[in-house]
């Protein structure tokens, strides 16, 4: 699994490639926790290179979702592809987290403002 | 199984098979795939359905058709019922209603049944074994592990308006897939760090012609709802990786489309695959730390 | 967005007239200084959740609801949907209008009490939940006029027909989840008061239709704890369940039962009121400790 992370204004886009499963989970967290504790709490996953999440993967995305809102920010998808989605779907985590189509709408999703 | 450091022993498997009718022979595809990938297998969860190919599974599944053969069997004996006289029943000062009783008279079910466990017990099972019920005035869910496996099978299997409820020691079970439709939680307590959760959703017809159907979808919508429910809590709540194998059926499958077994089996296999690079990561990630 | 005051929401679940409890939570945490910055209802807690949204106060809203919910509303039978179970290949079925209760009485009085008022206009953020019925899920209805969103949140199947919204013919949104706290979550609420009731078992099941609602009841029971437990889980912040616990048995439709629904929620809430009032950071008096 590969990480790439860059900062368009406020928000902070997180590009997966890869699988995010109990292998790979830690080290996203690592990624994702570092960007929050430096105040960075506008969080866009961006997932269209990821085609595969295990339990495990969703356990990542639900602690920085709910890091990043205890911090006055968010955790929100992108590019959501549609095995990952099957799974979002069966563990209710489409009910929960913000959902986009594009990196670009979940930018212009967030509030335009200070960190 | 949270990927914290080099797993210090061959993680703990459990295989969880769930409700789903006639659907449940999909699992028949998965499992070859799980054995063809030499998958150890630890524990085996049945429930309703499931029930049948987790006991063929404990008893270390051969490659013979001895599942295919009861599933057809079962499906058979489905074909005595009437789906309108389902309907029927809902205007009651016009037609009566018995609720204990059932539209299908169990006793040939209970011999095909008799003839496919004879009198195997749940414990001797090779692998261990957990059957789901439901308690039928309680609503709760009862996990049968001692005991003749006819007994577990036929109270698991005891889907409501189908085959009358069935009573084990003091309680009068029902359908599994009732209270625990997708049993996740019985692996968890089993002590699984990997759990292949097989679940068995109804599709939603999209088009309802009658009262029986419009009732069929309420059903299903219901019961894929509560086996997401438990899939969502239990995937979260614990260490344990849940490897999710649901086929997707593009229709409904009736109790008694038995001539569609060997699409099911394929569905299986097709899910099953899909979970495959990940289970042979995970494998291979205990094997190299041993 | 900034890390300000906590933003509270109160989520009503479905439970009929016990719904009415939310009034007296909300009594209580008016009294707390405590504001709503959310309100989410489903089902029968949809019309108390708008009711509130709309700004009416709490004896305006008992008076709304003993006006509005009455047993006649559930009495009017549909003949020509009955005639359409009946004979369904005689009159075309059509699940679309298929209810066995003309909803013209219920309509009557939700227009009388919500008028033209809209979704998205409300003093107070507003979101009723249903479910959509060619997939089984969630659906959130955050726009549109109160009227249809509250017909849809209710249109309890074989009770009252779909509702179309959209394009998609929603049911009541129990099916989907019966206390939706995902709604509060996805929303951005911080504390969550949610209040919520289980189906009632029957007594006695003596007739098809009982027995459906009894197991639809075990089902709907089992799904709103597992989501429950999950939303517990997966939310950042507090979910605050309060149960109002009734001693004497409240009936679907025993509006005469209202006041003691009401006093029984205040109680319940009032339990929850100290740990409420650390969470949002308010002293022993009710101001900010800031």
């Amino acid at each position: 699994m590969e990480i790439e992370i860059r900062s368009v204004e406020h928000v902070t886009v997180v590009s997966i490639s890869g699988s995010v499963d109990s292998l790979t989970a830690d080290t996203l967290a690592d990624a994702f926790s570092t960007q929050l504790r430096q105040d960075r709490i506008r969080l866009v996953a961006d997932l269209s290179r990821v085609l595969y999440t295990s339990s495990a993967g969703l356990r990542t995305l639900l602690s920085t979702m709910k890091d990043a809102r205890r911090r006055g920010g968010d955790f929100r998808l992108a590019s959501v592809q549609p095995p990952v989605m099957r799974v979002l779907e069966l563990s209710g985590f489409t009910g929960i987290l913000n959902l986009f189509p594009d990196v670009d709408a979940a930018i212009a999703s967030f509030p335009a403002g200070h960190a | 199984m949270s990927g914290a450091g080099p797993v210090p022993r061959r993680p703990r498997v459990a295989v969880v098979v769930g409700s789903g009718g006639l659907k449940c022979a999909a699992s028949i595809g998965a499992i070859e795939v799980l054995r063809r990938e030499g998958v150890p297998i630890d524990v085996v969860v049945g429930c309703s359905g499931g029930a049948i190919f987790a006991l063929w599974l404990a008893n270390d599944a051969r490659r013979d058709d001895a599942a295919d053969v009861f599933a057809r069997a079962l499906g058979g004996l489905f074909d005595a019922i009437d789906l309108r006289s389902v309907a029927r029943a809902l205007l009651p000062k016009v037609f009566g209603f018995d609720p204990d009783g059932a539209l299908l008279d169990d006793r040939r079910l209970n011999a095909v049944i008799r003839a496919h466990v004879g009198d195997a017990r749940l414990e001797d099972a090779p692998v261990p074994l957990r059957i789901v019920a439901t308690d039928a005035a309680t609503g709760e869910s009862v996990v049968l592990s001692r005991g003749p496996a006819f007994d577990a099978l036929r109270a698991s299997l005891a889907i409501p308006l189908v085959l009358p409820p069935w009573t084990v020691g003091e309680r009068r079970l029902v359908d599994g897939g009732l209270s625990n439709p997708l049993p996740i939680d019985v692996a968890i307590r089993e002590g699984a760090d990997l759990i292949v959760a097989m679940g068995f959703e109804d599709p939603i017809r999209p088009e309802v012609g009658s009262l029986a159907e419009m009732l069929a979808n309420v059903t299903s919508v219901t019961v894929n709802q509560l086996l997401r429910a438990q899939f969502a809590f239990h995937a979260l709540a614990h260490h344990a990786e849940v490897i999710p194998i649901m086929p997707e059926f593009d229709r409904p499958v009736g109790l008694r489309e038995t001539a569609r077994i060997p699409w099911l089996v394929e569905r299986g296999r097709i899910a099953a695959e899909a979970q495959v690079p990940y289970l042979r990561r995970l494998l291979a990630a205990a094997d190299a730390t041993r | 967005m900034s890390a300000g005051p906590p933003r509270v929401a109160l989520v009503i679940g479905s439970g009929s007239v016990k719904c009415a409890a939310a009034i007296g939570i909300r009594s209580v945490l008016e009294r707390a200084g405590i504001g709503l910055d959310m309100l989410v209802g489903c089902s029968g807690g949809a019309i108390y959740a708008a009711a509130m949204a709309t700004g009416r106060d709490a004896g305006e809203i008992a008076a709304m609801a003993r006006a509005l919910w009455t047993r006649d509303v559930t009495s009017q039978r549909d003949n020509a949907g009955m005639m359409r179970a009946i004979a369904p290949k005689l009159m075309k079925f059509d699940a679309e209008r298929f209810g066995l209760r003309d909803d013209r009485l219920i309509m009557k009085r939700l227009r009388a009490a919500f008028g033209e008022a809209r979704v998205e206009d409300m003093r107070v953020p507003l979101h009723l939940t249903a479910t959509d019925f060619a997939n089984g899920e969630l659906v959130t209805l955050s726009r549109g006029p109160v009227v249809d969103a509250i017909r849809a949140s209710i249109a309890l199947p074989f009770a009252f027909a779909p509702r179309r919204i959209d394009g998609r013919l929603l049911v009541d949104g129990f099916l989907a989840d019966p206390m939706p706290v995902s709604v509060a979550i996805k929303q951005g609420a911080d504390v969550i008061v949610a209040v919520g009731f289980e189906s009632p078992y029957q007594d006695t099941v003596r007739s098809a239709s009982r027995f459906a609602f009894q197991l639809s009841s075990i089902m709907s029971n089992n799904l709103l704890k597992s989501r429950l437990a999950f939303h517990g889980m997966a939310h950042h912040g507090e979910v605050i369940v309060v149960v109002p616990e009734f001693r004497e048995r409240v009936r679907l439709f025993e509006t005469e039962k209202l006041d003691y629904v009401i006093a029984e929620g205040e109680r319940a809430m009032t339990a929850h009121l100290p740990y409420l009032r650390e969470l949002l950071g308010l002293g022993a008096a009710g101001a900010p400790a800031r």
